[in-house]
């Protein structure tokens, strides 16, 4: 066994080694950097007004996939084989193509329960412009794209869909699905598991879940053509009050680590790291033949109506097989 | 330089003052690039994902609540630019991994006994992630509560990791 101080030490100076080595940041630098950052669409505007567009999360453009799987895979109370019931979603049809972005069906399977939801699409984000070098100047490709909806074609990503705005850096909303009780990948994790099995009980229960505040519902609507209930709670505050504790923090919203209802990243980006207060949460619960169908849209508080109104127009054009 | 971390010179840049935006990337500019080579092993791709870093920062500077966090708020957004661009490059089969440690003659590092090209070689299997965090740790010289407000977790999550990749590191080394 090595002694851990020089073994610490070795790391840091190979580390250390490897990386570039320091360089002044002169003017051209200098230049560079603000050409790079001023040639976005919006630079006229200010911060503020273009922050009102752009909302949120590397955790769900970039890292999503592996967090939100990462986190089930280590949810609480679940110790059932998420293998076999992995869920899968698949574009179908390409509708509409228009400059850039697609009005696409796909198709999805939650714990067995078939359905297909349109969204509006647009490139991968391999496929969008990134950066474009010239002499002299570096300038960013568009990531003023119009705001479209990213459908994880991967299996184990079908478990959410997320609303991304520009680059890898932002995303306002996502949509995440489970059964409930019993499903195979997730569950609600403030809610009894025992609650139910009538979809008015579980609605109940998400209109009075710690750590939120109730806004609406329980709502009776359709979904599918399917008899559902709505629920619309915000993340409150008090929920959000972190209490340290040997570097440790708790929550008293979602789980550890969290999901429906309040999710933290293990990896982050930037922005939206966490559910935050004032968050948006809308669910509604679908009985599916007796499964009740758990869906989850989370909205940053900064989203809009025009966010809202996406999710809503999803929700509409969820269709069962 | 004095730390550009004062609320004054972060609004102004948030509302669009260039010159308050400059003496920001002077200051910090260099710790992402440095940071991002180690992430990226290729200096052309870190330089492009802390130009992409910039056009970042330059929009959302203004939702920085805390100007403490200002320089492990940017290198985070810098690094995750970098992953960005490595997943890209990778998916294209582009990318020429380029170890620029390998390059220099090993030996034994007489403290340890371990051999440095193995240790090079280790450290070059892991995964962009934990590169970024053994850059941000060692080359950007961050503490345990940067770390935590950099990646979004907490200072015994970071511990831990670091713990991991050490114990990874040990075990590839042969080392245990």
């Amino acid at each position: 066994m090595t002694d851990m101080d020089a073994f610490d030490r070795l790391i840091a100076k190979e580390v250390v080694h490897a990386s570039a080595p320091p360089r002044p940041v002169d003017d051209a630098a200098i230049f560079t950097a603000v050409t790079a950052a001023q040639s976005h669409p919006w630079k006229l505007r200010s911060v503020f007004s273009a922050a009102r567009f752009v909302v949120a999360g590397a955790i769900v453009a970039l890292f999503g996939g592996f967090l939100v799987t990462s986190a089930l895979l280590r949810g609480p109370d679940d110790g059932q084989d998420r293998g076999a019931a992995a869920p899968a979603s698949a574009a179908v049809v390409s509708l509409t193509p228009t400059d850039g972005t697609a009005e696409e069906r796909h198709k999805l399977i939650i714990d067995g329960i078939v359905l297909s939801i349109a969204a509006r699409t647009g490139p991968t984000q391999e496929e969008l412009p990134v950066l474009q070098g010239g002499e002299g100047h570096t300038t960013i490709g568009d990531y003023a794209h119009p705001p479209y909806w990213q459908i994880p074609d991967d299996l184990n990503d079908g478990l959410y869909i997320s609303r991304d705005t520009y680059g890898s850096q932002a995303a306002e909303a996502m949509i995440l699905w489970t059964t409930f009780p019993g499903s195979g990948h997730a569950r609600p994790c403030l809610l009894d598991p025992s609650a139910g099995p009538s979809l008015a009980d579980l609605a109940d229960e998400v209109a009075t879940a710690p750590g939120t505040k109730f806004v609406s519902g329980p709502a009776d609507v359709t979904v599918g053509g399917r008899a559902a209930k709505h629920v619309v709670v915000t993340v409150a505050l008090d929920a959000f009050l972190a209490e340290v504790s040997g570097g440790a923090r708790t929550r008293t919203l979602g789980c550890d680590p969290g999901y429906f209802f309040g999710w933290e990243a293990d990896d982050a980006g930037a922005f939206w790291q966490e559910t935050l207060p004032g968050d948006s949460i809308g669910v509604w619960i679908v009985d599916v033949d007796g499964m009740l169908l758990f869906i989850e849209a989370i909205t940053h508080t900064e989203a809009g109506p025009a966010v809202e109104q996406e999710i809503e127009d999803i929700i509409d054009s969820i269709r069962f097989e | 330089m004095a730390q550009p971390d004062r609320i004054d010179v972060i609004a102004s840049a948030a509302a669009g003052d260039e010159v308050a935006f400059r003496r920001i990337i002077a200051t910090y500019h260099d710790d992402m690039r440095r940071v991002c080579s180690y992430v990226t092993r290729d200096e052309a791709v870190a330089d492009e994902a802390v130009h992409a870093a910039w056009s970042v920062a330059w929009r959302k500077i203004g939702s920085l609540r805390d100007p403490a966090r200002l320089r492990p708020w940017l290198v985070s957004v810098a690094v995750n630019e970098a992953k960005q661009l490595l997943r890209q490059r990778r998916r294209r089969a582009e990318i020429e991994v380029i170890s620029q440690a390998s390059e220099e003659a090993g030996g034994i590092d007489p403290a340890t006994g371990i051999a440095i090209m193995d240790l090079r070689a280790a450290l070059d299997r892991l995964e962009p992630e934990d590169r970024a965090l053994l850059a941000m740790r060692y080359v950007a010289g961050f503490d345990s509560n940067e770390l935590a407000a950099a990646l979004g977790i907490s200072p015994s999550g970071v511990r831990s990791r670091i713990e991991r990749i050490r114990t990874r590191l040990r075990e590839e080394l042969g080392d245990d």
